[in-house]
């Protein structure tokens, strides 16, 4: 693991942004298959009373 | 028991508070707000409570860009001016952070700073709830008017994408104060750039909520590195605080087609005031050195974000199921 401390302020500034940047876009993917699974499961279960 | 040098019970704690921020953020269009002062109470460094509020900001607005991308609800130019002054602005707000921290004061002012915000803010949401409505007057007819036309018209203007058009001066005041707030508080700044956006600008609602959002994930960004370069941004707290909001921002804005808002209005109101009542109670713990008050501080802005958030899931549960009972009612 990459000890951000141990990095130059650009890089450090730059390491930061592009972790969070891959956190949301991994967080978004995930999240978003999850929730649309379990809508359709929803709208089924409605549906179907 | 640690996991990356960080105790396990608080990167629960993150995810827990997080989900709750992201239910109330996804369900009432703000709340990232709440980040800051949950990080005061606990009783982080000034700068690594604003430095990793900007960095939560950011990683909500990228996934709130990317919601709204396809919508087509942006103004890129009037964004991109937005962007530049703003980036400005958290730089003036940064390096006031960093100034009062040199003497000693950057807790206590930003402390301050955030109870006034909260109270006005939750007083004023309290009011409309209750029923009392706030008339803030935007007619900008005689002196005012005068003033309006100076500023917005004074100089080159852009053509904005509702038909309207307004000086780049008036764009850079607006982003520039906007920035200030973000690079000291450490937020998003959407609570003032969404009312001069439509109020001033005359954007519609939908142009104005996607511009503000494209504004706050570069701004966002841009306080990360600006910020991560003085090591003001931990990861530790930034990336359960995200897990956890992500997935409740996709619950809150899943209940705003089952639970009418305004009924809701209250409770978003007594969670402003209360994360100001918790910010007081800590700053007057560490003057006079009671820990039972640092330890009530945090629990109640924990207990009623739980509250709220839990009564907006509660609220959506309540109305999922009524319809099925309407149905069995009407099989009967």
């Amino acid at each position: 693991m990459v000890d951000l401390a141990s990095l130059s302020s650009p890089f450090q500034g730059m390491a930061v942004v592009g972790a969070v940047l891959a956190e949301s876009l991994i967080l978004y993917v995930t999240y978003g298959g999850l929730t649309r699974v379990a809508g359709e499961e929803l709208e089924e279960a409605v549906r179907d009373g | 028991m640690e996991f990356l040098g960080v105790a396990l019970t608080t990167i629960l704690l993150f995810v827990a508070f997080g989900s709750m921020v992201g239910v109330i953020f996804g369900f009432f269009g703000m709340g990232s707000f709440l980040v800051t002062p949950a990080l005061l109470v606990m009783g982080y460094d000034s700068r690594i409570v604003v430095g990793s509020g900007l960095a939560f900001v950011f990683g909500t607005a990228v996934t709130g860009t990317l919601r709204h991308r396809d919508l087509g609800q942006v103004d890129y130019r009037l964004g991109i001016f937005l962007i530049a002054g703003t980036v400005l602005g958290i730089e003036i707000g940064k390096r006031a952070v960093l100034v009062l921290e040199s003497v000693g004061l950057a807790g206590f002012v930003v402390g301050i700073t955030y109870v006034l915000l909260l109270s006005v803010i939750g007083g004023m949401v309290i009011m409309d709830a209750w029923g009392y409505s706030i008339e803030i007057s935007y007619d900008f007819s005689g002196e005012w008017g005068n003033l309006k036309a100076n500023l917005w018209h004074t100089g080159p203007e852009l053509s904005l994408r509702d038909g309207d058009s307004v000086s780049y001066i008036a764009i850079g005041t607006v982003a520039v104060i906007a920035g200030v707030l973000s690079g000291f508080l450490g937020v998003g700044g959407g609570f003032l750039r969404m009312p001069a956006l439509t109020y001033l600008f005359g954007l519609s609602l939908p142009v104005a909520v996607g511009t503000n959002i494209f504004a706050v994930m570069f701004a966002g960004a841009f306080g990360s590195f600006t910020w991560a370069q003085v090591g003001g941004v931990d990861l530790s707290i930034v990336t359960p605080l995200l897990v956890g909001s992500a997935l409740g921002a996709r619950i809150g804005s899943a209940l705003t087609r089952l639970v009418d808002e305004d009924a809701m209005k209250s409770s978003f109101g007594f969670l402003l005031v209360a994360a100001a009542i918790a910010v007081s109670l800590r700053q007057i713990a560490d003057l006079v050195g009671i820990d039972a008050l640092r330890v009530i501080s945090l629990g109640l802005l924990v207990s009623v974000a739980l509250l709220v958030s839990g009564r907006v899931v509660y609220s959506g549960i309540a109305a999922l199921r009524s319809p099925r009972e309407a149905g069995v009612v009407r099989a009967d």
